[in-house]
């Protein structure tokens, strides 16, 4: 049994509820009170677990809090297994895998958060109702949530929000991954040109879907020989799932594949954002690129997007800067290399 | 007169029937407070490396309590930044012990935070007390020793170590190895011609082990081993692994309490261990043991059991109760 004795260690306490009657008069007082975070939620029973999406959403939270003025954000996370009836490869059986996988992504959020895992729908609820009536600013908005349609991947809000205030809100290095991140960057890449690679190979993983988004990988095995006998002083950074690369990859010199070295997402978003280029399909990682003030160029971007992104086939994110390029069509070694050499001019 | 009776109208039909709906509902939602019952750890000052296991010997006490076991029961971790990279790792731990003990889970950043935002929920009406687990933080390292219960990963996790245990080699005794405490980019000599003698005095061992980040393991090619970093495992993989392999060497964490309750053969390399754990097929070597030490410690919980290979076994119903 825990017994109740003053505590020798640093475990601070058991949590006890007050009684139920009391719950109108703390409402009335709380709500005199105005909140200074926003909640953010993301309900797995209708909402998909992906990395770029995630990057999308945490965005959109951001900026409801900035329009609401709140200066934090609380993440809630509806994972338990009834949760994940969404998409085919993740069930009750393997979804804490999925989640355990995606964390780190979840501590890039621009304002300070904390994280809330729940396990039970009554509990979503619970607390969309609790914030509804204490008027916090939440995302997705109330009704949204009660119709499970929420607008998770369009960039309507988000331009509309950079129209109106100049700026987004930019994505940062996950909260507690930088120190190893740095050890990491000192051991490969100290004093190197840095450019961080995600080639997308869902069809590699258990995950089928979209298989026309995927890259050549020849194109890039090519693109790396020709930067190796140029630039010597360029280093890659291969990130991604470690089913997403093949043994070639391994052999070239100048590419440095970071889950072979132990390295998990934590760290590989870390180096994104520290990394002076980087370059990859349109992805998870793209997505977080997107978001951030890290120079990049996006290969393979789909031209059906365009109109959910309010921008024109061979445009940029109106929210990027001059080094951050869009490249609507596939990748080619030639086109590799010649967006690699525009941007190594600009930034060298 | 007539605004009087438009006013009692009003609150027959409008007031009154909204205030017991409300109250009705707001009961409701109160009895389904989400976060009415919990513990809060502030593991602030606990070293990075240490967190697993603490955080594992807490949910495990928490576990065997049979005054918490009867509902779920919410955990508040507040965490030191370096702390936040282990996230994934606890978050999988609370997932392996037996859902209906915990229910949500939260990470914040500093105490302040945690109250402010329970103060913010409606719901959110805390004390915050203190108490204690018996003894000292050492004491929670027995972790999966103590379970009342045994715990084992999930079919998905087992399934992909069995197989990769079929690979490495389904006739072999396989020893999971975890060497991740060491420090340098080089593995010790002493584990090195530990790793070679053995080859040669007992071939039907395979070893598979598990080297941190910063080692370059490829200078050190044994034939009966096998390293399994690059395989990117995450913590319920490696659980599996330990789980279905033969036997275990390595320091007192995570992996060595999953092998112990298995009743493993296990060498614990004696790293952060405070209270020496006791049982036939265990025996302890110094972190700066010689390879002669290790190799005597390997003969030593090899000649004492001679199991049959359990990744052969088929697979069994969850031992979970």
């Amino acid at each position: 049994m825990l017994d109740n004795k003053i505590a020798p260690y640093n475990i601070i306490g058991r949590v006890k509820s007050w009684p139920e009657t009391r719950f109108l008069a703390r409402l009335r007082k709380a709500r005199q009170k105005p909140s200074e975070s926003a909640i953010g939620f993301t309900d797995y029973s209708y909402l998909p677990l992906a990395l770029g999406d995630t990057f999308t959403m945490m965005v959109k939270m951001s900026i409801e809090a900035h329009r609401q003025g709140a200066k934090s954000l609380r993440l809630y996370l509806g994972v338990g297994s009834h949760f994940m009836k969404n998409q085919p490869h993740i069930n009750e059986h393997t979804y804490r895998h999925h989640i355990a996988n995606l964390l780190p992504a979840f501590l890039c959020s621009p304002l300070p958060m904390s994280l809330h895992f729940l396990r039970r729908h009554s509990d979503t609820n619970a607390i969309f109702f609790s914030s509804r009536l204490k008027k916090q600013p939440t995302w997705p908005a109330f009704r949204d949530h009660l119709r499970q349609e929420v607008d998770y991947y369009t960039h309507f809000s988000i331009n509309s929000f950079f129209k109106e205030h100049g700026f987004i809100p930019k994505v940062v290095p996950p909260y507690g991954y930088v120190d190893r991140a740095n050890q990491f960057y000192d051991k490969f890449f100290k004093n190197k040109f840095l450019v961080t690679v995600n080639i997308r190979q869902r069809g590699f993983t258990d995950n089928f879907c979209q298989l026309e988004r995927d890259s050549s990988l020849e194109e890039w095995y090519r693109f790396f020989d020709v930067i190796a006998k140029k630039y010597p002083n360029v280093r890659f950074l291969n990130m991604g799932a470690n089913s997403e690369w093949d043994r070639p990859l391994a052999k070239k010199p100048n590419v440095v594949i970071s889950r072979i070295e132990g390295m998990g997402l934590g760290e590989e978003l870390a180096l994104l954002l520290r990394s002076n280029l980087f370059m990859g399909t349109s992805s998870g990682f793209a997505a977080a690129a997107t978001f951030s003030s890290t120079p990049y160029v996006i290969t393979h971007f789909e031209n059906i997007v365009a109109n959910r992104l309010e921008i024109s086939i061979g445009d940029s994110y109106p929210f990027a800067n001059e080094n951050q390029t869009l490249s609507w069509t596939r990748e080619t070694t030639d086109s590799l290399v010649e967006l690699f050499e525009e941007k190594y001019r600009n930034l060298k | 007169m007539s605004m009087l009776r438009d006013l009692s109208r009003w609150c027959r039909r409008y007031l009154v029937p909204r205030t017991i709906r409300n109250w009705y509902v707001l009961r409701k939602w109160i009895r389904g407070n989400p976060l009415r019952e919990g513990f809060l750890f502030d593991l602030r000052e606990i070293p990075t490396k240490e967190l697993r296991i603490h955080v594992l010997g807490l949910l495990v006490r928490i576990a065997n309590d049979q005054a918490t076991a009867q509902r779920p029961v919410n955990l508040t971790f507040i965490l030191a930044e370096d702390g936040f990279s282990c996230i994934s790792d606890l978050y999988s731990l609370v997932s392996l012990l037996p859902p209906l003990n915990f229910g949500n889970i939260e990470f914040y950043r500093s105490l302040e935070d945690c109250r402010n935002h329970h103060d913010d929920l409606v719901q959110g009406l805390y004390k915050f007390g203190s108490f204690s687990i018996e003894g000292n933080s050492g004491d929670s390292i027995g972790a999966f020793q103590n379970l009342v219960w045994r715990v084992e990963p999930s079919a998905y996790y087992l399934n992909q170590a069995r197989s990769l245990l079929k690979m490495f080699g389904h006739d072999h005794s396989i020893y999971f190895c975890d060497l991740t405490h060491l420090q340098d980019e080089v593995l010790p000599e002493s584990w090195n011609q530990f790793f070679a003698k053995s080859l040669s005095t007992d071939n039907q061992v395979i070893f598979i082990v598990l080297t941190p980040p910063q080692m370059r393991e490829e200078k050190f090619v044994h034939v009966n081993v096998f390293y399994i970093k690059a395989l990117g495992l995450s913590l319920l993989d490696q659980l599996a692994l330990v789980h279905l392999s033969d036997g275990f060497i390595g320091p007192f964490d995570v992996l060595a309490s999953m092998a112990l309750q298995r009743s493993h053969q296990a060498i614990l390399v004696a790293n952060n261990l405070r209270r020496p754990p006791r049982g036939e097929p265990i025996s302890i070597v110094s972190k700066d043991a010689t390879s002669r030490e290790i190799q005597q410690s390997f003969a030593e919980i090899r000649g004492k059991l001679n199991v049959q290979p359990i990744h052969s076994i088929e697979p069994q119903p969850s031992a979970l109760v």
